[in-house]
């Protein structure tokens, strides 16, 4: 793909007026209202499927929620229910360690993977694309996939590991100490490829003279990457970081079909937390009044890393 | 056009929606009814599409339309059922007719989806026996629904290794118990293999864990609550509910005899378990009968489970057919309502030894079960139902109350190192409360 920049279209030859006539203007750039008839498919289907179910939801947040019996106004009492259990905050709190967690290891280990099979050479194409398969597997088949691997017996996959390093064998989904790594490890185990692609995509912008470079004034390979590689990915780091944390947020299948939020809530996230209210307990304007508070959070946190990068690059 | 009345008219294209959508928050009202003779049937069953149950069900209401001229589609939802409902619900537009289990009824009830049955109404009533119209009544004495089948759990159990290890059949918890010991340590397949003493789905999705439970919590002297003239009282955290609390958490944490991962295990998983030979127990209803024995053969016994320290209570269950609220079609509902229990539909949903059966124990004394089933497992359990079985307590709403007694025993077997007592402390704070929020707390 290629695309001018602005530094491009700025060499393009000016028309000798230095003004372009308002018909060549109408007939370059179109109407004022194309870009809108373009876009209103778009707008008509997000409006429908996404913005109008967004006010629904924060109306209902105030609301108690009877489908049937018609919805009455509660004020902030919603809220109230919801910040005032526990579970609300230690679902946020596991929420948030998921969100660290999981995306610190995925980068880590999608960079490792991407600094490997980075490349042109034939067989990598095909190992890159064994590594990214764990991308395409729908969740629910990966969550079947380590629920046998996470088999709690001696003989179970991930035991059988642990016993070769002579590690005591772990109850993985099935013990409150250790649900929440379990979930983690699978986060990673399937998010790394696919930050290992958006890597792969920024190094080939890195120009290898600078590595050539570098190596010739002595720096070591762990140099290079701190000084060289590091520097030309903070773009694909910054898109990878956001969409990772909003994704973690949002973290639900994986931990649905593993643990369900359990045992003893040690699991329990933000989504599994609503969800069982909405529909276990059929608090519809509970659970309304978590995912708008779902909602700011994510707002807040996307804003958070996007002006952290901003000011990073000023 | 100037931009600003185009942009204006996308405007209101766009909010057009919001409109509509916020009337439809309005209550619900009368139903203006259709003419006898042109009203239909849209009815639910909480089966899997395409299974054994859903054919049986598809000829129930084929066999309905015979007989009566009243069209009528059967779906089978097993996925998300309640979900769904909750759906058309939003949407003014329930199916006509759904049937669910019985502890569904305060659920849907407390949301207005029911209509109250006037039980002299309904042609066949009488025949319907008592403890089944126990299942239909709510909590403020009406009733929501008409009875359809009746169940209540046996302990399925594999007679082979019971006798490769020369046991006798259980008569109390302590011999229970050797057993499931025996099964665990003593190798009853001769093979080696590790196997489990009994399979239990330890989750909490739909509070899984305190409804498979619950033979036992009664039987070792618990109790949910305490029924007074003035309303409930907690009684999760009296010495019996505490007692028969630690008997299920030492399953796990010292005789070690619930399957691997319990705790994280649906029916479904447990079930499997059981199937393929991974433990030697299941407790679990007839409904599951022709699937074990097509599985298990005759290594399959159905035990009456023994009596714990408070004798034997097994949990009663049931499907009731619901009349849902803003349908046009009242008379066909009842029509329906009545094929059901009557002699013929009630032999339709048994659908003798064939896999499916969508009415476990009939619900009316004039079928003779014998007639269509020779196995004698289904006796056992008819028997038990009759002399034991015990419905969930009939609060306006007992959803609340399983799961949050589901995150407690699921904690308990979970994390071994949790004082039961504490737990069911907290338990009991949690069902207070929830009593007061349903307002029936006894003062």
């Amino acid at each position: 793909m290629t695309v001018l920049t602005r530094d491009q279209a700025d060499e393009a030859p000016a028309p000798p007026s230095g003004r372009v006539p308002v018909a060549r203007r109408t007939s370059r750039l179109g109407r004022w209202w194309v870009p809108w008839a373009f876009l209103a498919p778009a707008l008509v289907l997000f409006t429908y499927f996404k913005f109008i179910p967004m006010g629904q939801a924060f109306v209902m947040s105030f609301q108690d929620v009877q489908p049937y019996l018609g919805n009455s106004w509660v004020g902030w009492e919603n809220y109230r229910a919801l910040l005032e259990t526990d579970e609300f905050l230690s679902a946020a709190g596991h929420t948030a360690i998921i969100a660290v967690a999981q995306t610190a290891g995925a980068v880590l280990v999608g960079f490792a993977l991407a600094l490997l099979l980075e490349g042109q050479a034939r067989r990598l194409w095909f190992v890159r694309s064994a590594a990214f398969l764990p991308v395409v597997v729908p969740t629910a088949v990966i969550a079947e996939l380590w629920r046998i691997i996470y088999h709690p017996t001696d003989d179970g996959l991930a035991n059988s590991i642990l016993g070769f390093f002579l590690i005591e064998p772990s109850q993985w989904i099935n013990s409150p100490d250790t649900s929440l790594l379990s979930v983690i490890l699978v986060g990673i185990w399937r998010d790394a490829p696919y930050d290992m692609i958006i890597i792969i995509a920024g190094l080939v912008g890195v120009d290898r003279s600078l590595y050539e470079a570098s190596a010739l004034d002595g720096a070591g390979w762990v140099r290079r990457i701190r000084y060289v590689t590091l520097p030309a990915l903070r773009p694909a780091m910054a898109i990878l970081l956001t969409l990772a944390a909003i994704r973690a947020m949002r973290i639900f299948t994986e931990v649905y079909l593993l643990t369900n939020g359990g045992p003893n809530g040690s699991s329990e996230v933000l989504m599994t937390l609503i969800y069982r209210l909405g529909f276990e307990r059929v608090e519809l304007g509970v659970a309304a009044a978590g995912s708008v508070v779902l909602l700011l959070a994510t707002i807040v946190l996307t804003l958070l890393v996007r002006s952290g990068v901003r000011k990073e690059d000023s | 056009m100037t931009r600003r009345k185009a942009l204006a008219g996308l405007a209101a294209v766009l909010a057009l929606p919001v409109l509509t959508g916020c009337s439809g928050m309005t209550a619900a009202a009368d139903v203006d009814q259709v003419p006898v003779q042109e009203q239909s049937l849209e009815i639910w069953q909480r089966k899997g599409p395409g299974s054994p149950s859903d054919l049986i069900g598809q000829e129930l209401v084929r066999e309905f339309t015979e007989e009566t001229g009243i069209p009528a589609t059967m779906t089978s939802i097993s996925d998300n059922f309640e979900i769904k409902l909750q759906q058309r619900a939003v949407q003014r537009n329930l199916p006509d007719i759904v049937i669910n289990d019985t502890a569904q009824l305060g659920n849907m009830q407390s949301q207005g989806f029911l209509r109250e049955i006037d039980r002299e109404q309904i042609e066949g009533s009488a025949d319907i026996n008592e403890r089944a119209w126990d299942g239909a009544r709510s909590y403020y004495g009406g009733y929501y629904g008409v009875p359809m089948t009746a169940h209540t759990v046996a302990l399925m159990n594999r007679k082979d290794w019971r006798e490769n290890l020369g046991l006798p059949v259980p008569q109390d918890w302590e011999s229970l118990v050797d057993m499931w010991r025996g099964y665990v340590g003593d190798d009853p397949t001769g093979t080696g293999q590790e196997v489990a003493g009994i399979a239990v789905p330890g989750t909490t999705e739909r509070g899984y864990i305190s409804w498979n439970t619950s033979t036992f919590f009664w039987s070792g002297g618990g109790e949910y609550f305490e029924e007074t003239p003035e309303g409930y009282r907690s009684a999760v955290a009296d010495d019996g509910s505490v007692a028969a609390a630690t008997w299920i958490r030492d399953l796990a944490c010292t005789e070690n005899v619930l399957q691997p991962g319990a705790s994280s295990q649906d029916t479904t998983n447990a079930k499997e378990t059981f199937q393929t030979g991974g433990a030697g127990s299941f407790l679990v209803a007839p409904y599951e009968l022709p699937a074990l024995v097509d599985a298990l053969g005759d290594d399959l016994e159905a035990l009456r489970p023994p009596p714990g320290p408070a004798g034997l209570t097994t949990l009663a269950e049931g499907n009731n057919v619901y009349l849902m609220e803003g349908s046009a079609s009242e008379t066909a509902q009842e029509r329906f309502a009545e094929f059901v229990i009557s002699p013929e539909g009630q032999e339709i949903g048994m659908a003798g030894h064939e896999d499916g059966n969508i009415v476990r124990l009939p619900v009316n004394s004039t079928v003779d079960m014998g007639g269509m089933r020779d196995a004698h497992e289904w006796e056992t359990v008819q028997e038990l139902y009759d002399d034991n079985g015990r419905y969930v307590p009939a609060v306006p709403n007992w959803t609340p109350f399983l799961t949050a007694s589901a995150n407690t025993l699921n904690a308990l077997i979970s994390d071994c190192s949790l004082d039961v007592r504490t737990e069911m402390e907290e338990l009991d704070q949690v069902f207070t409360a929830e009593l007061a929020d349903q307002e029936v707390l006894a003062p």
